[in-house]
């Protein structure tokens, strides 16, 4: 009972009840278990594995004639960024499904809430600790390790740093809104598929629908898939490139809105 | 008495289902209130309602005089709850589950922490589990870690919904004495179905059938019978004249032989005014010297029989 003297009500109030705790959870699921070290190990192979092996190869080729002797500089950046940006949204949408629906099915959200945590709490721990981990793993360490290994197989040579800043934040907007996309539609479906289904169809239909409706890239994420690696090559940008960052960067808070006002309505 | 609880009219329906209809109950501070019904009959509905889990469709709540829709988080601050079947995260142990509750809670050093985490393990007997992950936890012993998580916070007012029920009797008979030890701090709301516990335990009691509230009393009232009390009056010999004095008496309502053999007669006694029953039936019956009084007294039910008589005896609420 000792205890009792020294501890004190936590303070947090309203749409705030339970975020500290909550959030140290999440984050905790992310950087204190054996997550830390699979997810290193599945997006360094998966990113810098394949760039590594593509510079082995060319390295081995003999160099067609009139190549620039900056190519496999810059066939390592075209390639890393375009199965970035792939790769990051399909990784990020695979590790949140469990965020909401699988608590929710597993009876630990209702455990949870059944405890002083405000239900905007628990959404927005949920998109922050995911977004940390997939920011921190996948895509902050891997473009450091990509710098470095540019820079071992040039002999020197590193990627600029204002495009690279400029596609990282590109690359974040993106992942985010297939994050909060997934999470909004979670606290709309019951089951995993129907979520899964639609965040990886949009993302992939980005493949397909512009060839036939090129207009829909000035109106979807879809764009980010050439923009990010072009910002790298130093290609041109189309001056309404605006609209689709706008856009995007505008409907992750107004998923994250929407998924906590769906959330707050939740029968448990 | 004040209230811990108090609902009105509180109703609730899933997709046209009515699970809950117009509930009016009223738990008085420091008690033990059993919460009695077979399964369906709206119990689990009404724990998720008084918790904000869910949202009545009708009608309104207060736990603590909080309204049970718009001050929720309030309500849950001062609340210890066990769920009908408790899920926790499996790859957590005990102690970092109890953690993880106790910091929705208070804030303070790490170690004051542990040790409130502690003191909880005790009590619930699991210090020497509080290591291991919950995913290799027995029924039992998950559900002495649902009674520490549930009232690590010291709560005003503890909800436990059937906290016996998957127990062995001796995991039965654990949690009934946790219970006992924790009445004097806190209210206690709980909901079941094994009618020996309630008895064992709760000073108050509601019973509820078809989402419909049937019965609320005191213990003791509810044992005691409703409408007419009856009394059993065993005699010996010929109790005839007797039992035509006792139907003439304009407070008793009837009188009911319920079993004979030999010169032995068994009646039930029904009366309609209770003083003048205390005061001249039994005097009455010993007044004929043709018979001797061998039992006389007051009828107890038990709960059982108040239930099935108050449920009609279905097995099922819905």
């Amino acid at each position: 009972m000792a205890a009792n003297a020294v501890l004190k009500p936590v303070r947090e109030t309203g749409w705030r009840s339970g975020f500290g705790n909550l959030l140290r959870k999440e984050l905790g699921l992310w950087f204190g278990t054996s997550r830390l070290w699979k997810q290193t190990l599945l997006w360094t192979l998966l990113l810098n594995g394949v760039v590594a092996l593509m510079q082995v190869m060319l390295r081995n080729e003999t160099p067609a004639t009139g190549a620039p002797p900056d190519m496999p500089f810059m066939m390592g950046i075209q390639v890393f960024f375009s199965l970035t940006m792939v790769a990051i949204p399909v990784g990020a949408i695979l590790s949140i499904q469990d965020a909401i629906i699988g608590e929710r099915q597993l009876g630990t959200a209702a455990w949870i809430l059944s405890k002083p945590v405000a239900r905007p709490s628990f959404v927005l721990t949920k998109f922050l600790a995911h977004a940390a981990g997939m920011t921190t793993l996948a895509v902050l360490l891997q473009m450091a390790i990509f710098v470095v290994q540019m820079w071992f197989w040039s002999g020197g040579t590193l990627p600029e740093a204002l495009p690279m800043a400029k596609a990282l934040g590109l690359l974040l907007a993106h992942m985010y809104f297939y994050q909060a996309l997934y999470l909004m539609l979670s606290t709309f479906f019951t089951g995993r598929g129907a979520v899964t289904g639609i965040t990886l169809g949009l993302l992939f239909s980005g493949q397909i629908v512009p060839q036939l409706l090129p207009w829909t890239l000035k109106v979807t994420p879809w764009f980010f898939a050439q923009l990010v690696p072009g910002v790298m090559m130093k290609s041109p940008v189309p001056d309404w490139a605006w609209i689709p960052i706008t856009i995007t960067t505008v409907l992750i808070p107004v998923f994250l809105g929407v998924a906590v006002w769906r959330f707050q309505r939740e029968e448990l | 008495m004040a209230m811990v609880i108090e609902t009105l009219g509180l109703s609730k329906s899933f997709k046209g289902v009515q699970a809950l209809q117009g509930l009016d109950l009223r738990v008085p501070e420091h008690s033990i209130f059993g919460f009695l019904g077979p399964n369906g009959a709206g119990k689990s509905t009404t724990i998720k309602l008084l918790l904000g889990l869910i949202r009545p469709t009708a009608g309104a709540g207060k736990v603590f005089g909080l309204d049970i829709v718009h001050e929720t988080v309030a309500i849950r601050k001062r609340v210890g709850y066990l769920a009908q079947d408790p899920r926790y995260y499996d790859h957590m142990t005990a102690r970092e589950t109890l953690r993880l509750t106790a910091r929705f809670f208070y804030e303070g050093p790490a170690g004051a922490i542990e040790e409130r985490v502690n003191e909880t393990l005790d009590l619930v007997g699991l210090k020497e589990k509080a290591d291991r992950p919950i995913k290799g936890f027995s029924g039992g012993e998950r559900q002495r870690l649902g009674i520490a998580q549930a009232q690590i916070n010291y709560p005003d007012l503890l909800i436990l919904d059937e906290p016996a029920a998957s127990l062995d009797p001796m995991g039965r008979k654990d949690v009934l004495d946790i219970m006992e030890r924790l009445r004097k701090h806190c209210t206690i709301f709980y909901s079941t179905h094994i009618l020996d516990d309630v008895q064992r335990v709760s000073d108050s009691v509601a019973i509820m059938n078809h989402g419909q509230l049937v019965a609320q009393a005191p213990i003791g009232e509810l044992l005691a019978g409703s409408g007419r009390t009856i009394y059993n009056v065993v005699v010996k010999g010929d109790g005839a004249v007797a039992r035509r004095t006792l139907e003439e008496q304009p407070w008793v309502a009837s009188v009911e032989a319920t079993e004979e053999a030999g010169q032995t007669a068994c009646w039930q006694v029904a009366v309609t005014d209770d003083e003048a029953a205390e005061a001249r039936l039994l005097r009455l019956v010993l007044s004929d010297e043709h018979c001797t009084v061998t039992e006389f007294g007051r009828r107890r039910y038990n709960l059982e029989e108040v239930f099935l008589g108050l449920v009609g005896g279905e097995q099922n609420g819905r």
